[in-house]
């Protein structure tokens, strides 16, 4: 069996990550950790960050800084869980995409190679309402789908 | 993002230094803490069923089959439905359309359960007239996991949305949930 595992850089995904090495050793499962980075994101980040800055006239400068970091950062929480994973004796590897998070979500999932995906009940926002992506991919991924609190 | 999540998960702590257990206490909902990095055991797992989620299937029963855990059938009759057709026929509709469903789900019970031991799972049933979403999520706080069909209480849709009551449980259980 192959897993999915969503990785998005919450605490939520790393519980999801940290639950799916059980499962993985126990069905003697192949996981691959998935992140999805939205340059739609870093431009919001961006925005909201000068604008309450007032630093306007820099906004590509940080655009093109915050995105730059947006890699490195799910690089290196990517990293870490591998190391994780391979402490475990589990296999594994990391495959970050750019794009629209819910239309490469889905496209991976159903690309038939998955036999569950394994993702956290919530996002980067906290616990205020469920990961908005479980309403977005709920229905369309193929493979059962589970949430880890 | 990973951004902000990265400078709260491995640099704020260096930053607020003493601080770190009263931010940890505040912003618990973002930090991952220690003694969360142990994934709690999963011995125990409810499953709910009814009309449009009557059947468990062979993808689920093996991820299932990787906890060594109970199962816990539950069939859960709409107390909603019992209530309007008492009061928009009679008390003995009510009581017929309640037997009738009560057989149905005894049937799906044990036709579930057998199954399940096929597989090697124990298991335990349990049916009773409630309110589906409620329900369950009271129900799931004696279990470690909580599975779903994507169609439990939402009628036989063609599409593969997921049902509103399946989302609305694990927006409220305190459990890894299973959507299948």
């Amino acid at each position: 069996m192959k897993i999915l595992v969503l990785i998005d850089g919450s605490k939520w995904s790393q519980k999801a990550a940290l639950h799916a090495i059980g499962l993985a050793k126990r069905k003697n499962a192949e996981v691959v950790l998935f992140s999805v980075l939205d340059i739609a994101e870093a431009k919001a980040m961006t925005f909201n960050f000068c604008a309450q800055s007032g630093i306007c006239e820099q906004l590509k400068d940080y655009e093109s800084r915050i995105w730059k970091d947006m890699h490195k950062s799910i690089e290196d929480d990517q990293n870490s869980l591998l190391t994780r994973y391979r402490g475990e004796k589990v296999l594994c590897s990391g495959k970050i995409v750019e794009g629209s998070v819910r239309d490469e979500v889905v496209r991976e999932a159903n690309s038939g190679d998955y036999g569950l995906v394994v993702m956290g009940a919530f996002g980067r926002s906290g616990k205020t309402r469920i990961s908005a992506l479980l309403e977005q991919i709920g229905g369309a991924v193929s493979p059962p789908l589970l949430v880890v609190r | 993002m990973g951004y902000s999540s990265a400078l709260i998960q491995r640099k704020f702590k260096d930053i607020v230094g003493r601080r770190y257990e009263s931010v940890l206490k505040e912003y618990g909902e973002f930090l991952l803490a220690d003694e969360e990095m142990l994934v709690p055991e999963v011995r125990s797992i409810l499953i709910p069923l009814d009309l449009f989620a009557h059947d468990i299937t062979d993808e689920a029963i093996d991820i299932l089959s990787a906890y060594d855990a109970t199962i816990s059938l539950a069939y859960i009759t709409d107390a909603g439905v019992v209530e309007l057709i008492e009061q928009t026929l009679d008390r003995a509709s009510m009581e017929e359309f309640q037997a009738k469903k009560e057989e149905y789900g005894q049937r799906l019970l044990e036709r579930t359960v057998a199954k399940l031991e096929e597989h090697g799972f124990s298991t335990q049933t349990r049916m009773f007239v409630g309110h589906k979403g409620d329900d369950v999520v009271q129900m799931a706080k004696n279990h470690d996991m909580v599975a779903l069909s994507r169609r439990y209480a939402n009628g036989e849709s063609t599409d593969l949305s997921i049902s509103p009551t399946v989302l609305r449980i694990c927006q409220r259980v305190e459990t890894p949930a299973l959507i299948y």
